[in-house]
């Protein structure tokens, strides 16, 4: 009779820790989540009470409607931003190609290594609106640092935020210089310093080249580090391109660095549309579910 | 029975300490926290309205004025105000403190949701007030507050400050180019293609002192300068006419004009904080800048010696002259508890008494034709010499507003978004991005008559 009490008792202390953070966690996540759910059912302004619609939000986002000029998207905005979405996605196999190049380089013995690692790591930090802004001013067309600098080389300026071709390249190039020295390449390090140094010296003994070494021992060595930096960074991009889009660009110009994630915010703030709103969110987690599984997927096959 | 129970721990014990030392602060926290939030009760008689105001804080100083005088008036009423900046998307601000059930009792109304907010039941019908004033004061309202705050025949916001979109002018550019202001036949587009590459730097001449002429204004007022219409009739619109003629020469013009690079297009001047064209303009950076009067307190301070004028919005071919137009307008919570005492603070709004305050110079547009057009009254010194035309941007038809009714925001938004298309991407052939646009503002339209609107 007296364990469960003592078990009790040692539960007290615990739960006492836990209770304000699971309290904030149902209040201001899980409440949320659910209630979403139930948005993205109904039609909702925000300012009058929700009426049911059923799978009405979901049939506009994704279906398809017989016009006299034939088939066509219900929401062909929908669509063309998520096309923006998976373009902007294009950072990610750069920031981890980036990420382990520096990785690799900053992993060998070199004068001032902590030094070259902290100035490699210092965007990252500084990651955030400021830093949006201060990008912002140098894309800025007639006064940028870039176009000053294409100026001296004799090239004519960009419009880099205003030319619907080069926005999002711009900004992938942006995000680039924030994350490559980012938490990629100090995963990558810590993944270096595990590969066993005695694979190497087999693969010399055996006659094969830096290149061969790399493809053979280092990169197979490194896929659990590259499989989390996909996934975690898969996630992070679908959901970062809201801030840059919003301060830098506004979704513009006229939608071509508009996201998933910025029409959501548009629809639900700026149009009074929530529960759409709520409909496309719970199609971008799924499209982030689904190509998280794909990878698992594909990870799980390619370590077996 | 209950067995005795056993001495803990001495490590337990040091847990338990901590346990009960976390509970105390965060019993403490929570009651900081309570004691915060809550504000001690007027005292007995007193009613205190909540006051959330659009502005920049040139505005609170006479925004204060008119708050205390109306207190003197009314020593019942206490008015508090929260003055919130126009930069910080103030309407979604606003919504979400209505989803959150935090709706102050009187609130300044961003002109795009007017519509939205008063058929979506978010304001009260104050129309019992506007007409009250004009008829006690036996004055006519400039006819730009019928035209563009009548909502189905009834006003549901008390306007302070109204006024259109002008050009405004760096004279002593033009006089360096040789241009003559006023153009003899009048500010047309036609001039601003004619004089703007002379006098923008970047179309190629290095002696100008300007960089470009001006930044282009929003799309709306360009299609209705040109003759262009977006709706067969913009109270219940059922045919979208955008694909026309003369929206298509309308664009014709503005991608020949960007390509001058004269003129900064649409799509970076959409792109807030890339120029800072009031600045540039001041600077004489800018030859013009488009700006109306109502959102302008920096005009009111400009520097001595600036030698500058202004003239009306462009016309286009057909000669229609039209401007965008905003205004401060107040509105009240249908929730509010405190309803007497918000439409006695709206009233004191267009009372003499508030009037007297509101037309100090460099506070608001008055909007009685009696007050706009008397000597002296006008809020801008120094004058610029044709200062007229800042009143006749409030004169029956020169409103440019795509629709009078809910969903503004959204269809400015997919004009201004698709027809930044025409300079910002010269390859697409303007037939297919007025098709585009069309296309869009039928989907649009349905999605509003979905909701209940235009029937």
């Amino acid at each position: 009779m007296m364990k469960p009490r003592a078990k009790l008792g040692d539960l007290r202390p615990a739960l006492a820790f836990l209770t304000p953070n699971l309290f904030g966690f149902l209040l201001f996540t899980a409440g949320p989540v659910l209630f979403s759910i139930y948005l993205s059912f109904t039609s909702w302004d925000a300012l009058r009470p929700p009426h049911w619609i059923g799978l009405g939000n979901y049939v506009r986002l994704l279906g398809f409607e017989d016009t006299p000029q034939g088939w066509r998207a219900s929401d062909p905005d929908f669509w063309r931003y998520l096309g923006n979405t998976f373009f902007l996605l294009l950072t990610l196999p750069l920031n981890i190609a980036g990420s382990l190049m520096l990785a690799l380089v900053l992993n060998q013995r070199l004068r001032f290594q902590a030094f070259y690692r902290l100035m490699y790591f210092l965007p990252s930090i500084l990651y955030g609106v400021a830093i949006f802004f201060l990008w912002k001013y140098m894309f800025e067309p007639n006064y940028g640092l870039f176009n000053a600098i294409l100026g001296r080389m004799g090239v004519a300026p960009l419009r880099w935020l205003e030319d619907p071709h080069l926005a999002k390249p711009a900004l992938i190039f942006m995000m680039l210089w924030l994350t490559v020295g980012g938490a990629g390449m100090i995963i990558y390090l810590a993944a270096l310093q595990t590969v066993p140094e005695e694979l190497h010296e087999a693969a010399r003994i055996d006659g094969a080249n830096r290149w061969q070494q790399f493809w053979n021992v280092t990169w197979p060595a490194l896929r659990p580090a590259t499989f989390f930096i996909f996934t975690m960074g898969l996630i992070a991009n679908l959901q970062w391109s809201f801030d840059v889009a919003y301060i830098m660009t506004d979704g513009g110009p006229f939608g071509s660095t508009t996201t998933l994630a910025f029409y959501l915010y548009l629809k639900a703030y700026r149009f009074f549309e929530m529960g759409y709103a709520s409909a496309i969110a719970w199609i971008l987690f799924f499209i982030t579910l689904a190509l998280t599984l794909v990878q698992w997927r594909r990870s799980g096959e390619s370590t077996l | 029975m209950r067995e005795p129970q056993k001495s803990l721990h001495p490590s337990a014990q040091k847990t338990k300490k901590i346990v009960h030392g976390v509970h105390v602060i965060l019993a403490a926290l929570l009651c900081l926290g309570l004691g915060g939030c809550l504000k001690p009760p007027p005292p007995a008689g007193i009613t205190r309205l909540q006051f959330y105001c659009l502005g920049w804080l040139d505005d609170r100083a006479y925004m204060m004025k008119m708050i205390n005088a109306f207190e003197r008036e009314n020593p019942d009423i206490k008015v508090d105000l929260t003055l919130l900046n126009p930069t910080m998307d103030y309407s979604q601000h606003m919504q979400t403190l209505i989803i959150g059930g935090v709706v102050p009792d009187v609130m300044s109304v961003d002109i795009a949701n007017y519509f939205e907010w008063a058929d979506r039941g978010m304001l009260m019908d104050v129309t019992d007030i506007m007409e009250g004033a004009a008829r006690e004061q036996k004055m006519t309202f400039m006819p730009i507050v019928p035209d563009e705050l009548l909502n189905h025949g009834r006003y549901y916001v008390v306007p302070y400050n109204m006024c259109g979109v002008i050009v405004e002018l760096n004279l002593d550019i033009f006089k360096q180019a040789g241009i003559a202001i006023p153009p003899p036949a009048g500010l047309t587009w036609d001039w601003v293609a004619q004089v703007a590459p002379r006098l923008a730097r970047r179309s190629g001449h290095p002696d100008s002192r300007a960089e470009f002429f001006f930044s282009m204004p929003d799309m709306t007022s360009m299609l209705f300068s040109f003759g262009a219409k977006i709706f067969d009739d913009p109270v219940n619109p059922h045919r979208v006419l955008v694909n026309s003629p003369e929206a298509a020469e309308m664009c014709r013009f503005v991608r020949q004009l960007v390509a001058t690079k004269a003129v900064i297009s649409r799509a970076e001047t959409l792109n807030p904080s890339n120029i800072a064209v009031e600045s540039m303009f001041m600077r004489g950076q800018a030859a013009a800048w488009i700006m109306g009067l109502f959102i302008h307190p920096g005009m009111n301070g400009v520097p001595a010696g600036f030698n500058w004028d202004v003239a009306p919005f462009p016309a286009g071919p057909g000669g229609r002259r039209v401007t965008a137009n905003g205004a401060y307008a107040l509105g009240i919570s249908p929730h509010t508890p405190h309803a007497a005492a918000a439409r006695r603070f709206l009233r004191f709004f267009l009372s003499p008494e508030g009037i007297a305050i509101l037309d100090q110079p460099g506070a608001a547009m008055p909007l009685f034709r009696e007050l706009l057009t008397a000597p002296g009254i006008m809020p801008q010194p120094p004058d610029p010499p044709h200062r007229q035309y800042f009143v006749d941007t409030m004169e029956s038809g020169m409103c440019a507003f795509p629709v009078h009714g809910p969903g503004v925001a959204e269809l400015r938004h997919i004009i201004d978004s698709r027809l930044g298309q025409v300079s910002a991407d010269p390859d697409v052939p303007i037939p297919v991005i007025l098709k585009t646009l069309e296309d869009e503002i039928y989907r649009w339209l349905a999605r509003e008559k979905q909701d209940g609107f235009y029937p």
